[in-house]
């Protein structure tokens, strides 16, 4: 569980500073995937930093499963419960080889040899790095560098993941297959996940969006709700319609209607076809 | 029509990483193409497909171990007819993939005069082309002052775009620009590119993971895959290949892919649409009739 508690943050203690979040308050319960959307700017990767203690409210406060982030003596246990992945894999490889750099943080625990090894084993198998586990971590592309990033992560076997844009180095096919990864760790190791992207179809994924602007949490709540306010409200926070939303609207304004539900159900792209063929059945 | 004017030319280009060591990693095989005045083209394909390096061969950043590449423009060789590297990096502007390998001065402001400045402008022009390339960028007069390191990460992309266009190069080449933008930056960044293209001529290579702007802005698309051009064309002609995309396991666009699933269920796609606004036109050709 994730609480958020009147918090408001600023990098500089100067008089007039600006604030970078600004009485935010919120949850996340355990569990919950919750996606993170706003412009260039806004506050999101202040936000993620305040999680794992790297930066602790101006004012405020934020619990990690009820431990406050600003008392030191909890400062290494929510470390070792928020796992984090930046938005440049570069500065987070710390091994030449593949299946060193995943082994380095498990072997920091000094956890016995054979559970390094599954743990490296699972973590590249997840991100689809296996084969590749003695490559040298140069001589990765950007790509594949940031799946080796999520993969270090993952071995740590943390609580909460947060991951900030980390599909942003991607091609669309590494995206997609990122995006079912974090669903898959969602699903099925029940890790509370924190996404924070700027790629509206992504969004979707969600049990949650928060969308933020200069600082101030605007919404919090379910995703498609935000997406259905119309293209006007999206738009003063830097954002678009997800591509199935801008399409039914567009056969919406044409005389194919749609309903709630069917804006529900084209969260999972898979559906999108279904639905219109459906539509234009029923139109006929 | 007017003849097209080649600035650069590739033809049967190879290009091998630490050559002759253990490491040794062949990543470029038997490319042939031309960079054309004027042109925006894309570079598309999985990771490690070649992309990166590819674009580093443009500006003589590296140089190639087969093959020819070839810089036509006026200036950039010397009286033998030799390329001459710091007048080709200047000609071809290259955005890192990563910003953070590209701004290094202590504000923003230095950070873009500094192309400027190494071209021997005076400081007065220097002014006048940091202010105009930022706003360009929609980046605010106050945060030239930063240090680049208090800035999101989206903003100091603007950053990085903006170092580069300071130099007024004649080719831009940019490697993954719009990653990290919000949506409305990118819908901004397109426009910026086709207006750039439009005034000053401009030709453009770009290497996007955001299919749907390549699609929306490029005349012409080259698939890589295993370091190989494996497909290219106009966007509709490359986006209605499913079969090559899929081989070489490079991603689709949106409109493209629901088209093809609703063809599959009986529907008629006349052409391969790229848009939400175009696939609404076909699926609304069926209706009714
Ligand atoms: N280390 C820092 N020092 C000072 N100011 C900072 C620092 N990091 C961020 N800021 C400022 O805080 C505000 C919020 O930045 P943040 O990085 O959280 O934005 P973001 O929503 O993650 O943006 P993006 O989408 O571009 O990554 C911005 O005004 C930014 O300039
Ligand atoms: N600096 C380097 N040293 C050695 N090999 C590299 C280097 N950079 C990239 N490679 C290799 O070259 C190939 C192409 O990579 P790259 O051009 O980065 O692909 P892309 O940009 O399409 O993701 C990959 O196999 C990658 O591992
Ligand atoms: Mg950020
Ligand atoms: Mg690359």
């Amino acid at each position: 569980m994730i609480e958020f508690k009147n918090v408001s943050f600023r990098y500089s203690n100067e008089e007039g500073a600006p604030y970078a979040l600004a009485d935010i308050s919120l949850n996340i319960s355990r569990g919950e995937l919750a996606v993170v959307v706003g412009a260039n700017g806004s506050g999101k990767s202040t936000m993620a930093r305040l999680l794992n203690c790297l930066l602790v409210p101006t004012a405020g406060k934020v619990f990690i499963d009820g431990m406050d982030t600003s008392a030191d003596e909890n400062i290494w246990k929510i470390r070792k419960k928020v796992g984090f992945v930046f938005q440049n894999p570069e500065n987070q490889i710390v091994g030449t080889v593949v299946e060193n750099d995943v082994a380095f943080a498990p072997e920091n625990l000094g956890l016995p040899e054979s559970e390094i090894e599954e743990r490296v084993s699972y973590a590249l198998e997840a991100v689809g790095l296996i084969g590749r586990r003695e490559f040298m971590t140069a001589h990765l592309s950007g790509g594949q560098k940031q799946r080796l990033a999520i993969a270090g992560v993952l071995a740590m076997k943390p609580d909460i993941l947060v991951l900030d844009e980390p599909t942003a180095m991607l091609d669309a096919r590494g995206r997609d297959s990122i995006i079912r990864l974090i669903l898959k760790i969602k699903n099925e190791l029940k890790i509370t996940v924190v996404l924070i992207t700027h790629f509206m179809e992504n969004a979707l994924i969600g049990d949650k969006l928060i969308c933020l602007e200069d600082g101030f949490a605007r919404y919090a709540g379910a995703p498609h709700a935000f997406f259905m306010k119309g293209g006007e409200f999206i738009s003063k926070f830097n954002l678009k319609q997800p591509f199935a939303y801008e399409l039914l609207n567009i056969l919406g304004e044409r005389g194919i209607r749609f309903a709630e539900r069917d804006y529900i159900r084209a969260s999972d792209p898979a559906q999108l076809g279904a639905i219109i063929m459906g539509a234009v059945k029923n139109a006929r | 029509m007017p003849a097209k004017e080649v600035l650069i030319s590739l033809k049967n280009v190879g290009f091998t990483y630490n050559r002759g060591l253990p490491t040794e990693c062949a990543a470029l095989f038997d490319i042939s193409l031309d960079i054309v005045r004027g042109e925006i083209i894309s570079l598309i394909g999985h990771t490690g497909s070649g992309k990166s390096t590819l674009i580093q061969l443009l500006n003589s950043q590296r140089m190639p171990d087969c093959g020819e590449i070839r810089w036509h423009m006026d200036g950039v060789c010397d009286e033998k007819g030799l390329p001459v590297r710091r007048r080709v990096c200047a000609a071809v502007g290259l955005v890192f993939q990563y910003p953070e390998d590209q701004v290094f001065e202590e504000t923003v402001y230095e950070d873009i005069a500094f192309g400027p400045r190494q071209m021997g402008k005076t400081p007065e022009e220097t002014e006048k082309i940091v202010f105009r390339t930022a706003e360009l960028m929609g980046l605010d007069k106050q945060i030239l002052y930063k240090t680049p390191f208090e800035l999101s990460g989206g903003t100091l992309r603007k950053v990085a775009i903006a170092g580069v266009l300071a130099m007024e190069p004649r080719v831009l080449v940019l490697d993954e620009p719009m990653a990290g933008l919000d949506p409305k930056s990118c819908d901004g960044f397109a426009s910026l590119l086709l207006g750039l293209r439009e005034c000053l001529g401009l030709s453009i290579v770009m290497v996007s993971h955001n299919l749907e702007y390549s699609a929306a802005l490029s005349d012409k698309i080259y698939c890589m895959s295993g370091g190989r051009i494996v497909l290219s064309g106009t966007a509709r002609e490359v986006f209605s290949d499913r079969a090559k995309l899929d081989e070489h396991a490079i991603g689709v666009i949106p409109a493209a892919s629901v088209a093809a699933e609703l063809a599959a269920s009986g529907m008629k796609i006349e052409k391969t649409p790229l848009t939400a606004e175009e696939l609404a036109g076909e699926i609304l050709n069926n209706y009714g009739k």
